[in-house]
């Protein structure tokens, strides 16, 4: 009596294993495609925002096909070659940057020039924004090709970790030395300095006034006026863009390789899961594997104070992920994240850009209908 | 509801993976034109200055005359750092190996490193856990 009933609660526990370790009996509701949500806030790398300039502001060369020689109204000055080379800073800059003999001076006083409400010079607006171009286009084929798995959001993230204004601030502020112009004339004209070595430095107009140390006023936001971060990260956008002027395509993706992509990001770090075991369950519906399963690998101390569980996520037979923790909820938690991990950031070994000569079609990732 | 949130990040240079770029960008020399310290300096500037210069193009250099004091030499780095160096009664040869030594040095501030190795990149074999050994050859208590 005593024995059939224990089989029998054996029977009672076993069942729902089993029927986890099997397909699902019941049919799983097809997955709907929900609209995509409209973003309402832009990546830093986006935000540039597309000024049409009118026919009246423009000078038409003869040839109008000849789209490097057109040229705004407003540009009344420019800094020669000549005095160019007369800037210290700017020669420095030129040698730290080991730009080509082809590119010229007065294209990096130019880069250094954004466009203020009082300046006559040509200045690096129109650069900056085919800079920008050209910076998300190596960018996001270098990260495609690499990430073929990566949702869309991470994706964009990882892009703008690269060449959002913070990062091209840290690039032109730190690497590369540039200087904001920050003294006054009256400043300038104690030191005696010469006029011209305002130019090597970069100049904006600020959002923000400095009253005194520790305090900073937002009074001057006009249509020309930049952020500190902005301000810079153009520059940078604007010295890509008369790479490729000067020295052409193939020369423009080594520099953003070695100055922009040879930077750290960490891409792993950027996926916060809401409900990872939901996403784990509905990833692997869409893949047409087995739902997922966790079982415990081994465990110690499970009634003492620290306790370390360690657990694999099963996808049938083949385990996806493992995962470790001080509890058997936070152990599983862990497995379903790196199994998601583990399916995102795969990275096929030698992977080939569509920019490159031996560039073979490769599979991206359609994307999940989930998100 | 289910999704991914996102954690923005900044990404961190790494000087010398991609391009080396050399932190110093600018040195000033002080000197006085009659002090009797400021002679290394004068023989420096006369005779080797611009040989040296041009061996450093990266780098602007900035001579000033400053009277009545001891000659010095000061290195502005990317960092917003600077880190100068009193020739007072050095010969040219001494104030050339000074000048090198801003030049190579990084800007930072001098720390002692408490890790015998600084890195960006998690250790590549992991913590090391007990429990991925085969059970057999598990300690036992």
């Amino acid at each position: 009596m005593l024995g059939c009933s224990r089989r029998l609660f054996y029977r009672v526990r076993l069942s729902p294993i089993r029927r986890t370790l099997s397909t699902s009996p019941v049919k799983p509701n097809p997955l709907t495609v929900a609209p995509a949500r409209k973003r309402n806030f832009k990546f830093s790398y986006e935000r540039s925002s597309h000024t049409i300039v009118e026919e009246p502001e423009l000078k038409v060369p003869e040839n109008k096909l000849d789209f490097a020689n057109y040229q705004r109204n407003s540009y009344k000055l420019k800094i020669s070659e000549e005095d160019a080379k007369k800037i210290p800073s700017i020669l420095t800059l030129h040698a730290r940057l080991v730009l080509s003999s082809k590119y010229q001076y007065s294209t990096l006083v130019r880069a250094l020039t954004c466009q203020m409400k009082e300046n006559e010079y040509a200045d690096n607006k129109q650069m900056a924004l085919f800079g920008a171009n050209l910076l998300s286009f190596y960018v996001t084929e270098n990260l495609i090709s690499n990430y073929p798995r990566l949702p869309i959001s991470i994706l964009k993230t990882a892009t703008d970790a690269y060449i959002g204004d913070f990062s091209l601030c840290d690039v032109a502020q730190n690497s590369w030395g540039i200087e904001q112009d920050e003294t006054s004339n009256l400043e300038k004209y104690l030191s005696s300095e010469p006029k011209l070595f305002r130019f090597g430095r970069l100049r904006y107009d600020k959002h923000t006034t400095q009253v005194e140390k520790g305090i900073t006023k937002f009074d001057n936001v006009t249509v020309t006026s930049l952020d500190h971060a902005t301000a810079f990260a153009d520059a940078v956008r604007a010295i890509v863009a008369g790479v490729y002027a000067h020295d052409g395509e193939e020369i423009t993706k080594k520099f953003i390789q070695s100055h922009v992509l040879s930077r750290k990001i960490d891409i792993s770090s950027m996926f916060q899961f809401r409900e990872p075991g939901k996403l784990l369950s509905r990833l692997l519906r869409v893949k047409q594997m087995e739902p997922p399963t966790v079982r415990l690998i081994s465990e110690t101390g499970r009634l003492s104070n620290s306790p370390i569980f360690v657990v694999g996520c099963f996808s049938g037979d083949s385990m996806l992920a493992g995962g470790e923790g001080s509890s058997l909820k936070e152990a599983r938690i862990r497995s379903f994240v790196n199994a998601l991990k583990a399916f995102y950031l795969y990275k096929p070994l030698d992977s080939k850009m569509p920019s490159d000569d031996d560039f073979k079609p490769l599979f991206v990732d359609e994307g999940e209908p989930f998100y | 509801m289910a999704g991914i949130n996102i954690i923005k990040q900044v990404s961190k240079a790494r000087n010398g993976l991609g391009l080396f770029i050399l932190p110093c960008k600018q040195i000033t020399i002080t000197y006085c034109n009659f002090g009797g310290s400021s002679q290394g300096m004068r023989d420096f500037l006369r005779l080797k200055l611009t040989k040296f210069a041009s061996q450093y193009p990266e780098v602007a250099f900035q001579v000033l005359d400053k009277p009545g004091f001891h000659p010095v030499i000061k290195g502005f780095y990317s960092n917003n750092q600077t880190k100068q160096i009193c020739c007072r009664k050095l010969n040219a040869d001494m104030i050339e190996n000074k000048l090198k030594l801003i030049i190579n040095s990084s800007g930072r501030k001098l720390t002692k490193p408490k890790q015998k190795v600084i890195s960006l990149n998690k250790s590549v074999r992991g913590i090391w856990s007990p429990f991925h050994v085969d059970p057999s050859e598990r300690y036992k208590i």
